[in-house]
C-alpha cells in the first residue's frame, strides 16, 4: 500500500513537473514539425531541450522576414544586470542595416523555426556549464552575433561599447530612449566622383535617389558588409562600388556611346535634375510621387499627358473639379467634361465654343478661382 | 663515528630507495595512468575566438597573480609579438593573419594541453607532476626541486619556471583551475570568455561536439581536431579554419610524448646522478663534515 502511495505521488509530482514545462515559443507543438527534427531526447525540458545541433529546419534555413520598419526600435538586453547597466540595442536601425546585406532578419534570426520569432533566450540558456554542449550559451550567442560584425570595423572588442559598469555614466547618447528609437542612419545628400575619363566628373545626387525617385536602399546596396561604411580605418569613397552596374539597373545607357557617357559624365558638377526640363512642370500633387508612380521600367520616356490617362475613374461625377483651383457656378455644375476639354485635352485651353457663341476663356468664366491655377 | 657515517650511508641508501621505490607508483601515473572516461577538457574553437583577452585576465585573477583592470587588455598591441605561457601568464592569446579575410585574424589562445600522457609527469623525478582523474595535470610545490625537467620535456613548452624568485621558486603553468573544477566548477578563463569559444566539458562529448561542428560546417573548420590525437590525446584540444602549423601549434604524431622524455630521463639516470640523491648526499656529506668538527672540537676539548 506505502509503495502505491508513494508511486502514486511520484507520479503525481513527475506529471506536475512535465506540465509545468511551458513549451518555449507559443504554440510551436502546432508548428508543421515533428519534435524529433529538434530534440533529441524523448522528454526535453525548458533546462535540457537538447536541441539536435542541425535539426532539418536549420538546415532548410527557416527563417522569418518582415520588413525593417515593422520591426521593434529597441531591445534592452539587461541579463548581466547585476553587473552591468542594460545594453540597449538600437534593433530597427540593425534591421534595416542588415537588409543591406545579404543576411536580412535571418543574419541574426537564424534558422528560426515556423512561427513567432523567438528571443535568443529560448534557445541560448545563461551559464556556460550547459547540460547540452552543442548549443551554444546565451552570453557566447549575444556575443557572437554583435562583436562578429563590428570587430570587423571597429578592429577592437572594447566591451565598453555596449556594457557601462553599474552606476557609471551613460554612454554617449544618453538614455532618451525616444531619441534612441527614431534615429536613423543620416543618408547622404550628394556624392561627387572623380573618375579617370575625358569628363571626369559624377555628380550623384544619393538623397534624390531616395527620398524622390523612391528607390529603398536595398534597391542598390545589395550585398553590404558593416565595414563599407562603417570601417574605421578604410575611407568610404576607397571602397569601390560597381557604378556602371548600379545605375544602369535602372538608366538606360551603352558605355560605348559617347552621347550616353555625357548624361552623367562631364567637366563640372551636374545640377540635380530638374522634371521642368522634360516640359513638364511637377507642381502640387504629382511633386509627391516617386519616378516609378508614373514611369514604369528603365526608360524613362514621355508618358501620355492626359489626365485619364493615369486618373482613369475622372469622369462626370467622380471628378471634383474644386482640386484645380476652380469651380464651377450653379449653371455649368453639371456640365460634362467634353462640353470645355474637347477630346480630353486637358493640357490645353478649354473651350465655351460647344456650346455659347463668342464668349472664349478666360475673358469669361463659368464659375470662379479659388486659388491660383497650380493643377498639372 | 664509524658507526654514525656507516648509517649516514645506509640511510642515503633507504632515502634513495625510498625515492626509487615510491616514485614509478607516482611517476607511472603519466603513461600508465588509467584515464578516466569522464575526464573533462576544453574545446578550443579558434574561429569563434576574438582576442579580447579576457581569459588571460580571468587566469591571472584565479591564480593570485596581478591581473590589472579588464580595460588594460584591451590593448591589441600585444599581438605584434608571439607570446608563450610564463610565470605571470598561465596563457596567452596570440593572433594571426587571416589570409581569407583580413579584418578578421586568427586568435588563439595557448595554455598548457593536459596531456593524457603528460611528458612533465614522466619527466618530473620527484612525482610533483600528475595527472588527475577529472583530466588536470598540477604540480606540487613540496615536492618540487626545482630541477626543470618538465620544461624541457613538455612538448608544447608550457611550464615555466619564476627564475626572478630566489627563494621557493615554482613552476608555473595552466592547472586547470584545479581548485575550482575538481569540485565541479569551471575553468575562469571559460567562465569569462564572452565569446564562448572555449567549451568544458567531459572530453568525448567534446570529441563528438568538435566532429558534428566540423561535419555541418565543412567551409568554416578544418577537418582536424588538434589534441584529440597528437602526443596521445589531450584534454584541451582545438578546432580552427587554417593547418594548426600555421596558428603556431606544433605539429606532433599520436604517439605519447612520455616516450622521447622517458629516455632523456633514463640519460639523466645513466650518467648523472639523480639531483635529490646529490643533495642529500651533498647534505649527508655536511652532515658527517660537521660531525667530524664536532668531534675535533670535542677531542680538542
Ligand atoms: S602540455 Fe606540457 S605541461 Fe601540459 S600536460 Fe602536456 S606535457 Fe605537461
Ligand atoms: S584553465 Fe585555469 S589556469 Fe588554465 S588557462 Fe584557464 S584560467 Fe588559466
Ligand atoms: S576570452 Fe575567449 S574570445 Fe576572448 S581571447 Fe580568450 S578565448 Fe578568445
Amino acid at each position: 500500500m506505502k509503495k502505491m502511495l508513494s508511486l502514486f505521488f511520484t507520479v503525481c509530482l513527475t506529471g506536475n513537473v512535465v506540465f509545468s514545462q511551458t513549451p518555449v515559443f507559443k504554440n510551436h507543438a502546432k508548428a508543421p514539425l515533428e519534435c524529433n527534427q529538434c530534440h533529441a531526447c524523448e522528454n526535453p525540458t525548458y533546462k535540457n531541450p537538447c536541441l539536435t545541433i542541425f535539426p532539418d529546419f536549420r538546415r532548410e534555413g527557416l527563417s522569418i522576414m518582415r520588413p525593417a520598419d515593422d520591426v521593434e526600435a529597441l531591445v534592452t538586453i539587461d541579463t548581466l544586470a547585476n553587473l552591468y547597466e542594460p545594453s540597449i540595442f538600437k534593433h530597427k536601425l540593425h534591421a534595416e542595416m542588415s537588409a543591406l546585406s545579404t543576411g536580412g532578419c535571418a543574419s541574426c534570426h537564424h534558422n528560426n523555426p515556423p512561427g513567432d520569432i523567438l528571443a535568443c533566450i529560448e534557445c541560448h540558456k545563461p551559464g556556460a556549464l550547459r547540460d547540452d554542449l552543442t548549443v551554444i550559451g546565451l552570453k557566447g550567442a549575444y556575443h557572437g552575433q554583435c562583436l562578429n560584425c563590428h570587430r570587423d570595423w571597429s578592429h577592437d572588442t572594447d566591451c565598453i561599447k555596449c556594457h557601462v559598469e553599474k552606476g557609471d555614466e551613460p554612454l554617449a547618447g544618453g538614455t532618451n530612449f525616444t531619441e534612441m528609437s527614431q534615429f536613423t542612419e543620416p543618408i547622404l545628400p550628394k556624392v561627387v566622383y572623380e573618375t579617370d575619363e575625358d569628363n571626369p566628373i559624377v555628380t550623384f545626387y544619393h538623397d534624390a535617389h531616395s527620398d524622390i525617385y523612391g528607390l529603398q536602399c536595398v534597391d542598390c546596396h545589395k550585398n553590404e558588409t558593416c565595414g563599407r561604411c562603417h570601417d574605421t580605418m578604410e575611407k568610404t569613397a576607397d571602397v569601390e562600388m560597381e557604378p556602371h552596374e548600379n545605375c544602369q539597373s535602372c538608366h538606360d545607357c551603352d558605355t560605348d556611346n559617347d552621347k550616353d557617357c555625357l548624361k552623367c559624365h562631364d567637366t563640372k558638377e551636374k545640377p540635380p535634375f530638374d522634371h521642368q526640363t522634360t516640359g513638364w512642370v511637377l507642381s502640387r500633387y504629382h511633386n509627391k510621387l516617386t519616378c516609378l508612380d508614373c514611369h514604369s521600367g528603365t526608360r524613362f520616356s514621355r508618358l501620355d499627358k492626359t489626365c485619364t490617362a493615369c486618373h482613369k475613374n475622372w469622369e462626370n461625377g467622380t471628378f471634383k473639379h474644386s482640386v484645380t483651383g476652380f469651380i464651377f457656378d450653379e449653371n455649368h455644375e453639371d456640365n460634362d467634361c467634353v462640353d470645355c476639354h474637347l477630346k480630353r485635352r486637358y493640357d490645353q485651353k478649354p473651350v465655351c465654343s460647344e456650346c455659347h457663341d463668342e464668349i472664349t476663356y478666360p475673358e469669361k468664366l463659368p464659375g470662379k478661382f479659388i486659388q491660383k491655377r497650380t493643377l498639372q | 663515528m664509524n658507526q654514525s657515517r656507516r648509517n649516514f650511508i645506509k640511510t642515503a641508501g633507504v632515502i634513495g630507495a625510498g625515492i626509487a621505490g615510491v616514485k614509478p607508483d607516482k611517476v607511472s601515473a603519466g603513461p600508465k595512468n588509467i584515464l578516466s572516461d569522464d575526464r573533462m577538457g576544453v574545446l578550443v574553437d579558434t574561429t569563434v575566438c576574438i582576442g579580447c583577452r579576457r581569459c588571460e585576465f580571468a587566469c591571472r585573477g584565479a591564480h593570485d597573480i596581478p591581473n590589472g583592470e579588464m580595460k588594460d587588455y584591451d590593448d591589441r598591441s600585444v599581438f605584434e609579438n608571439m607570446r608563450r605561457p610564463d610565470v605571470d601568464a598561465l596563457t596567452v592569446v596570440n593572433q594571426f593573419e587571416n589570409p581569407e579575410n583580413t579584418a578578421r585574424p586568427i586568435d588563439v589562445k595557448v595554455q598548457c594541453m593536459h596531456c593524457d600522457q603528460p611528458a612533465c609527469v614522466s619527466a618530473c623525478i620527484v612525482g610533483a607532476f600528475s595527472k588527475q582523474e577529472n583530466g588536470a595535470v598540477i604540480w606540487d610545490t613540496d615536492k618540487c626541486i626545482g630541477c626543470r625537467y618538465c620544461m624541457v620535456a613538455c612538448p608544447f613548452q608550457v611550464p615555466a619556471f619564476e627564475y626572478e624568485k630566489a627563494i621557493q621558486p615554482r613552476i608555473m603553468k595552466c592547472d586547470f583551475c584545479f581548485d575550482r573544477t575538481k569540485d565541479g566548477g569551471i575553468p575562469a578563463c571559460v567562465e569569462i570568455c564572452p565569446m564562448e569559444a572555449l567549451t568544458y566539458g567531459k572530453r568525448f562529448e567534446l570529441v563528438k561536439l568538435a566532429r558534428k561542428k566540423i561535419e555541418a560546417n565543412p567551409d568554416r573548420y578544418i577537418n582536424h581536431i588538434y589534441g584529440e590525437h597528437e602526443v596521445g590525446g589531450t584534454s584541451w584540444m582545438y578546432l580552427a579554419a587554417r593547418d594548426f602549423k600555421e596558428l603556431a601549434l606544433p605539429e606532433h604524431s599520436d604517439a605519447p610524448a612520455p616516450g622521447a622524455s622517458e629516455s632523456i630521463q633514463h640519460a639523466i639516470f645513466k650518467y648523472f646522478i639523480p639531483p635529490i640523491s646529490l643533495f642529500a648526499l651533498l647534505g649527508g656529506i655536511m652532515w658527517m663534515g660537521k660531525n667530524k668538527n664536532g668531534n675535533e672540537l670535542e677531542s680538542g676539548e
